[in-house]
């Protein structure tokens, strides 16, 4: 069996731990999280693993020709992506790779859980469906995505990022797929497979529940928390993401398309301030943040500033022709 | 929303939607960037309070500018804008 691991993200949010180490090879509890994928992978039958890099792929192979000396399985195979493809972009452009029709695997390198991947492929291939989701209960569902279920466990409802969530199932990143959702990857990369490719199988894919621990790592304070509760005692119960940065943020009532980025949709960015007792820090505009939003941080010409007085309004306001209001 | 005065958020304002707020404390900075040069023969501004669109504005609305006080509803500003 296959496995793709995803770890090309920049890593934006864990700034400046990742200025000089990518995502997949923080260290928890002494080991990079990409050994403790690869075990992972090794322990549920998948021998071998594609892992896309982008943000300082040499430490990632650095470390990887020192794991192939030892000689541990599984195989590892690295795909440098120098334009990030989206992790459905990815999938697509890896056809070759996945062959035939055998399922494989693909999960996100910056999520830490000790699930036992075997029983993801397990029930994926006990219902034959196209496609078999992860999912945990989630006090902040909207950090990712959420699901509606039946009672078979068959998706019935997918929305990446909802300003509203109609669950708390949130998506846990770790998919068991057949090679026929690589023809449901449409249209240029970017492609998501939050936004892109899992509203496609609406109907047709099935999730099961994450067992165990489950965290994803990818602000500072989750990568904080993770290095204390790592490795997890038998038996903890699901842990929540965290993340700084939200792109639309929790239950506040907005509107946003979530299934479709061809236009851009309302974005709320929350930048977390950094206090002392001089007062605060705060970086308010990150161009990383804009880009994973889908938006272009280079299309901005003019910035101004506004001071009100109490009880001042200003608006509404609109423009008119193309562009921005 | 309303936002405590040491809470930052930033908004991504996609084109065509009007947007307008208002300072709970005294006094209130915004900070904004505009992905088009301004040009004020594109402005277009719409009633504060029309009452098809009912924003609950936090406080009495003490101060406007002389374009907000003269905006149409938006009935009004979409035949315009069409």
């Amino acid at each position: 069996m296959k496995a793709f691991l995803l770890a090309a993200g920049v890593g934006s949010r864990l700034r400046p731990i990742t200025d000089t180490t990518p995502k997949c090879m923080l260290a928890i509890g002494g080991q990079p999280l990409l050994d403790i994928w690869l075990d992972a992978f090794d322990r549920a039958g998948v021998d071998e693993v594609l892992v896309n890099l982008h943000h300082l792929p040499d430490v990632v192979r650095n470390h990887l020709v020192a794991r192939a000396g030892s000689r541990k399985p599984p195989a590892v195979r690295t795909v440098f992506e120098p334009e990030l493809l989206g992790s459905a972009g990815t999938l697509a452009a890896n056809r070759a790779w996945v062959g035939g029709d055998e399922m494989f695997l693909a999960c996100y390198a910056d999520n830490l859980t000790d699930f036992d991947l075997r029983s993801l492929a397990e029930t994926h291939r006990a219902h034959g469906a196209i496609a078999t989701l992860t999912v945990f209960r989630s006090d902040r569902p909207s950090a990712g995505g959420v699901l509606e279920l039946d009672a078979a466990g068959t998706v019935v409802g997918f929305t990446e990022k909802p300003s509203q969530p109609v669950s708390d199932l949130a998506n846990a990143g770790m998919y068991a797929f057949h090679p026929r959702v690589l023809d449901e990857i449409a249209g240029p990369p970017p492609r998501d497979i939050g936004y892109d490719l899992l509203p496609r199988l609406v109907g047709r894919a099935k999730a099961m529940p994450v067992e165990g621990y489950f965290r994803d790592v990818g602000t500072a304070d989750a990568y904080r928390r993770a290095q204390q509760e790592w490795p997890p005692t038998i038996g903890s119960t699901s842990c929540t993401t965290s993340q700084a940065w939200s792109t639309a943020a929790g239950r506040e009532a907005l509107w946003t398309s979530a299934l479709s980025r061809a236009s851009p949709v309302l974005c709320f960015f929350r930048p977390v301030p950094h206090r002392d007792e001089r007062g605060f820090f705060c970086r308010t505009f990150d161009a990383d943040v804009m880009r994973a939003a889908g938006l272009d941080p280079a299309a901005f010409v003019q910035h101004s500033l506004s001071r009100s007085a109490r009880g001042a309004a200003r608006g509404l306001h609109v423009r008119r022709g193309d562009g921005e209001a | 929303m309303a936002r405590r005065d040491d809470e930052q958020v930033t908004l991504f304002v996609p084109a065509d939607c009007a947007h307008g707020f208002q300072a709970l404390t005294d006094s209130a900075d915004v900070s904004y960037q505009i992905d088009r040069v301004h040009d004020l023969s594109e402005d277009a501004s719409i009633a504060f309070d029309d009452p098809e669109l009912a924003i609950p504005w936090p406080l009495a609305v003490t101060v406007r500018s002389q374009r907000d006080r003269l905006a149409p509803p938006l009935a009004a500003a979409t035949r315009l804008l069409a």
